[in-house]
């Protein structure tokens, strides 16, 4: 764990695709489909499916082109006091989080990361985790690592 | 804790420890008051109430065929209220070891719960009409997590209340190596009658009663006939209808002025000892303690009414977020009236230094931010215009120009009186021209700092920093990018000073 800038794991992109592609199947065709059906109701078939399948064409295009852009931008950084973490495709986030706020760390595999042998990080401290603590696609070997590196760096005055 | 030196020389010495399992004044595990089976069965059973009202409607307009079941519910639902108080005031038990809360509950699905004295955030106690009426007190200690108070013991007499609140904050204050004699009490803030009249007049929430009787309005209407609707005007008359203005907005007033009469009675404020104790309430009286070392963020709160009788509000809030009055409240203290003179001093004592940055000249968003702000309210305006204009029709086509002028110029005020300041101790953030806030927190507290841009704030090189402590957050007005980058970088919980040359260029890589 050095003062630089570390990048996700590579096969991370592809985790990021498949779950794109998972929520494409199993929430965006079933949505486009009631669309096309809320649309029918009001004017014709032909335009209910030409409506619901321009926005199904859409999301798919979303789902082929933000998991790369979204890979490429998460990155974290362990400095002297805090760790950095950045990520985000059209709201950019940048956040700083204080060893010495840390709670603890939790690495999380689901069934997709299992499968490529990746993990993610939940960084918690006492504001809560949301969104700003979590780093995912990592090799699991790094995010236990990574784990164990913010633990060993954490305690001290929590802030409460 | 020992009696004496154990040495070799006096082998008779011995250390004398305290036993885990005996309580810190002797005596075994405890349990509620037996009248609170009274006191809790009463809003229990207004509870079910509440939740089996439609039944008992059912009830009263339907025919006999149904009647013995829903009588059936509906005894089944008070059954199981009275059920689950007889339980918890068999099977809670508490006590105080070694200054740690512990209490046990339940039949089949036992809870056992220990509260560290160096964890509790703030410890209250209530005492409603019928606990008044019993003798009785609710005592509630909250730690930092959770959305609950964890520590709840609903009936307890008043002597057992104090006795437990001596042994916590006793025990607290052994957790913090204070001295036992402590300082002297200080009367910090009160409220008179005079106060709370001003208090409430100013909370007036005259929109959200618009809002409201709109709503009654439109769903009367809804039993009327059509050619009903024309006779209305007539009927009421301009008068009339004057008058009924009059007497909504006079309505509206005085339940104002009573929430804070009933809130606030009596309201004072002291410090001692590293803690602050608030005491308020007419129906309902609550003593607030919290130790001063876990305030988190002092909110000062100065809407346009508050301002013009010169006066503001200050919200004091902990880690122990929970869930009351409606929602989630986060102040633990709130300070009603504090004149704008006084602000600097009484916020020194709940926020060290404050006094130092209060007053001053804050830095101002950076002026490409009212270009940010002007392009919201145009669309904001835009919507709201569209939708009056489509509802009304006719003349109500006129908002579709007149609300964005209003919003913007609004957008215009907010941004001259928006402000920021960092010092070594503190950070100070203000918004809002009709609705003004200004927190306050301390750098000790901040637990993650981030820095967020959407693609119009990119576009014109501004970024917004959020500052999240435990329990809340603080955002900062809009900053161009590299200075905020330059924030997160430097601005460290260890109350480090901030340099004043920013040196990072762009706030984000730009991959």
């Amino acid at each position: 764990m050095s003062d630089e800038w570390q990048r996700l794991d590579p096969s991370a992109r592809w985790l990021f695709h498949l779950q794109a592609a998972a929520r494409w199947m199993l929430f965006q065709v079933p949505l486009s489909i009631g669309l096309a059906v809320m649309v029918t109701t009001f004017s014709t078939l032909v335009i209910g499916v030409v409506v619901g399948s321009i926005f199904a064409f859409v999301q798919l295009m979303l789902a082929l082109w933000m998991p790369s852009l979204s890979f490429n931008r998460w990155r974290y950084q362990l400095r002297e006091d805090d760790i950095l973490i950045e990520r985000g495709v059209l709201l950019r986030r940048l956040t700083s989080i204080p060893y010495s706020r840390v709670q603890h760390v939790d690495t999380h595999q689901g069934v997709l990361e299992q499968s490529f042998g990746l993990a993610r990080v939940h960084v918690f401290t006492a504001a809560g985790v949301g969104a700003d603590g979590t780093i995912p696609g990592l090799d699991l070997e790094d995010a236990e690592a990574l784990r164990d590196a913010l633990v060993e760096r954490g305690g001290g005055d929590d802030g409460l | 804790m020992t009696t004496g030196d154990p040495t070799e020389d006096d082998p008779t010495e011995e250390i004398v420890r305290p036993d885990p399992d005996v309580a810190d004044d002797g005596s075994e595990w405890r349990g509620l008051h037996p009248l609170s089976l009274v006191a809790n069965l009463a809003p229990r059973t207004w509870r079910t109430l509440r939740g089996t009202w439609p039944l008992l409607a059912a009830f009263a307009i339907g025919g006999r065929r149904d009647s013995v079941a829903i009588l059936f519910l509906v005894a089944l639902f008070f059954g199981l209220a009275v059920w689950s108080t007889v339980l918890h005031f068999l099977t809670l038990r508490y006590r105080v070891v070694q200054g740690r809360l512990e209490m046990r509950s339940g039949l089949l699905n036992r809870q056992n719960r220990a509260l560290d004295p160096s964890r509790i955030q703030n410890t209250e106690l209530v005492r409603n009409p019928l606990h008044k009426l019993l003798g009785l007190v609710e005592l509630r200690v909250e730690t930092a997590s959770g959305r609950e108070v964890e520590g709840l013991l609903s009936a307890l007499s008043e002597e057992e209340g104090e006795r437990l609140l001596g042994l916590l904050d006793a025990a607290r204050a052994r957790s913090k190596s204070r001295s036992e004699d402590g300082d002297k009490e200080e009367v910090l803030a009160s409220a008179d009658l005079s106060d709370l009249l001003r208090h409430g007049a100013t909370g007036l929430r005259l929109g959200a009663g618009i809002a409201i009787a709109l709503g009654l309005g439109m769903e009367a209407l809804q039993f009327l006939d059509p050619e009903q609707y024309e006779r209305v005007p007539g009927l009421v008359g301009r008068v009339g209808g004057a008058a009924a203005v009059i007497a909504f907005v006079s309505g509206l007033f005085l339940l104002a002025v009573a929430g804070s009469v009933r809130r606030f009675w009596g309201f004072i404020l002291t410090v001692s000892d590293g803690r602050l104790v608030v005491s308020q309430g007419l129906l309902t009286k609550r003593r607030i303690e919290l130790q001063l070392s876990k305030v988190q963020l002092a909110t000062v709160r100065q809407p346009w009414s508050k301002r013009l009788f010169r006066f503001a509000s200050i919200h004091v809030e902990t880690a122990a977020a929970h869930v009351g009055d409606g929602g989630t409240a986060s102040a633990e203290a709130i300070i009603p009236v504090v004149e704008t003179e006084d602000i600097g001093a009484l916020l020194a004592n709940v926020i060290p230094h404050a006094d130092t940055v209060w007053g001053t000249v804050l830095e101002p968003p950076h002026p490409r931010a009212l270009r940010r702000g002007i392009l919201s309210a145009i669309i904001e305006g835009l919507v709201i215009g569209a939708v009056i204009g489509a509802w009304f029709g006719g003349w109500a086509w006129g908002f579709l120009l007149l609300a964005p002028i209003l919003d913007v110029m609004f957008a215009w005020f907010d941004h001259r009186h928006q402000g920021w300041r960092v010092t070594e101790h503190l950070i100070i953030a203000r918004s809002g021209y009709l609705n003004r806030r200004t927190h306050v927190v301390s750098r000790k507290k901040i637990q993650s700092i981030t820095l967020r841009q959407g693609p119009i704030l990119r576009r014109w090189d501004l970024a917004k920093v959020v500052i999240r402590v435990a329990g809340s957050r603080v955002d900062l007005p809009l900053l161009a990018a590299a200075e905020a980058r330059h924030l997160v970088d430097t601005l460290t919980p260890q109350g480090q000073p901030v340099p004043a040359d920013a040196t990072a260029t762009t706030a984000l890589s730009p991959h």
